[in-house]
């Protein structure tokens, strides 16, 4: 795994922390109906949340690859 | 004649058009045919991998898990975010590969990096047997739909036969760009049409979607907990709802239908940025499944729940022209599947399944003859098993999404594992696809309620492993192409 640039290592760490939020245990953290946000039911809300810092981490990385190549 | 089937015409005649519009821009040759000379920008591929949520299953099964089984259904939420991640990687190395060697398939490269035709043309077999399922839910969708939206009057046959007609007519004569034009405009219908519902249908029974969700949490709380319910009514586990994740994620790129088309991407910039766009599908989908948790409350009772949104839009006292609208959406959430599957089944078939076996190459001309002819016979297949044959193909659907997820662990070490070699890698797949299926027939043998597809994809990589090690490394010459610094 050599020449990995840092900031996928740290993609793939905010991945695999987003995941664990999704499933059992960190799921359980997230797992009631109260506060509802939007008219959505919390559970919804912090699994919605979760796939955002996915959507959020994707586009700094994107953002950081294509300033190193020049935008190729 | 029915008003709900005139959306649906209309949807049809535009989706043709756009299909067989696009012929014009591609080159007469496999190249054009199969990966539409290697062009596709990010929209094009956003849409043409959106397939993968918005099909026949999302927008049946997905109200219907919401209605039946609650919050179980933000499964597949989760799912489609974190599966298409490992793309962001292997997407740009498969594309480039691609382009250098004159690939198109997921099995082209895994059986050149292991130098094995015996593991692409298995591989091969494997995509068809799990795709031509697949295919026929699809079919079996249109049917059902197109025979509700008419009020009967059409039988599902000649529903499916319309709709996969012309399906047939673009993929045959437009190949990768037919599939590519349409899929934009279907994806953006079925947008449209699940925002559209999910808003509409709680504001008209409920008043809003809050005060709906306060309704059920009154009634049946139970239901907006995670991990939900099983589809009998009783409580899911943990165990299945986070390894039904886990599995679905590894498997959602190693779709041979999905994986192909970083061969048609036009730059490493458009699948990273696809990529980067594609968890807002997602957010698309949640209304889809408030769709679902409308009828919860309205009407209980819908048998089988995967009918919740057909049931919903003849008896919920809509505008037949409303309903229309979203059958039509239905319709395109098949269709926008249904091509892709079509395409990639003929194109795996010719390459990897019939080629490798061949004495002597094909020229241009005759192979894509042949992937033409191949995708007439799969089809013609597919929709027999969909209007003819009583065969069960949900049983066979379910293990083939355990069973695709087995070609993960010989996807990441054609990248990233030199060690690895064809003895192993095809060993692996073997153990795993026999574990799948087993614990898939037999579910009273597994040690903890977990899917089936984690046993098997344990028994892979420890297989994969061991017999790698056990067996001669695949030449370096060979292995040079594999071997590029980094992860992407």
């Amino acid at each position: 795994m050599s020449g990995v640039p840092r900031r996928h290592k740290l993609l793939l760490g905010t991945v695999l922390i987003a995941l664990a939020a999704s499933i059992w245990p960190g799921y359980l953290l997230g797992d009631r109906i109260e506060p509802y946000l939007l008219g959505l039911p919390f559970a919804l809300v912090w699994l919605v949340a979760s796939i955002v810092v996915v959507f959020i981490a994707l586009l700094l990385t994107f953002r950081a690859d294509m300033q190193e190549r020049g935008g190729r | 004649m029915t008003v709900e089937l005139i959306p649906c015409l209309v949807y049809l005649g535009i989706a043709l058009l756009l299909g067989m519009l696009p012929a014009r821009f591609s080159s007469r040759s496999v190249a054009g045919y199969v990966a539409g000379d290697r062009s596709l920008n990010t929209l094009l591929l956003y849409f043409v991998l959106g397939a993968a949520v918005f099909s026949s299953f999302a927008f049946l099964g997905g109200p219907g898990w919401a209605y039946s089984r609650g919050a179980a259904a933000f499964y597949i939420l989760s799912y489609g975010a974190f599966g298409m991640i490992p793309f962001y990687f292997l997407g740009p190395r498969a594309r480039r590969l691609g382009l250098r060697l004159g690939f198109y398939t997921q099995a082209e490269i895994v059986g050149h990096r292991f130098d094995s035709r015996a593991l692409q043309v298995t591989v091969a077999l494997f995509s068809i047997a799990a795709l031509v399922p697949y295919l026929t839910l699809q079919i079996k969708g249109v049917g059902y739909i197109l025979a509700v939206a008419s009020h009967g009057s059409l039988p599902e046959w000649e529903g499916a036969l319309l709709a996969y007609g012309i399906v047939t007519l673009y993929v045959l004569y437009s190949g990768m760009l037919g599939v590519s034009w349409t899929s934009v405009f279907m994806g953006l219908a079925m947008m449209t049409i699940g925002w559209l519902f999910g808003l509409y249908l709680p504001w008209k029974f409920y008043g809003g979607i809050g005060p709906m969700f306060h309704a059920i949490a009154a009634a049946h709380p139970d239901m907006l907990m995670p991990p939900g319910l099983r589809d009998d009514g009783r409580p899911w586990d943990w165990w299945g709802y986070s390894s039904a994740i886990l599995v679905s994620v590894l498997g959602f790129c190693c779709w041979p239908h999905f994986f192909m088309r970083s061969m048609a991407a036009k730059d490493d910039r458009s699948i990273k940025l696809m990529v980067v766009m594609y968890p807002t599908m997602q957010v698309f989908m949640v209304p889809v499944l408030v769709i679902g948790f409308t009828a919860v409350l309205m009407f209980p009772g819908i048998k089988p729940a995967d009918t919740v949104l057909p049931f919903m839009l003849q008896h919920a006292g809509l505008s037949p022209w409303l309903a229309g609208l979203a059958f039509a959406g239905t319709l395109a959430a098949s269709m926008h599947t249904g091509d892709a599957i079509m395409h990639a089944a003929g194109t795996v078939g010719v390459r990897d399944g019939i080629v490798p076996l061949l004495s002597k190459p094909l020229d241009d001309r005759r192979e894509r003859l042949l992937i033409r002819v191949l995708i007439l016979l799969l089809t013609a297949a597919a929709f027999y098993f969909a209007v003819a044959s009583r065969i069960s193909l949900v049983a066979l659907l379910l293990g083939s999404y355990g069973g695709v997820a087995q070609i993960f662990p010989a996807l990441i070490a054609t990248f990233y594992w030199p060690r690895a070699t064809a003895a192993g890698a095809g060993a692996g797949l073997a153990a795993g696809i026999a574990v799948n299926m087993l614990f898939l027939l037999q579910p009273a043998l597994k040690p903890w309620p977990m899917h089936e597809g984690i046993y098997g994809l344990v028994a892979n990589v420890i297989v994969l492993v061991v017999v790698s090690l056990m067996t001669t490394p695949v030449s370096a010459e060979r292995l040079k192409d594999y071997s590029e610094a980094g992860w992407d």
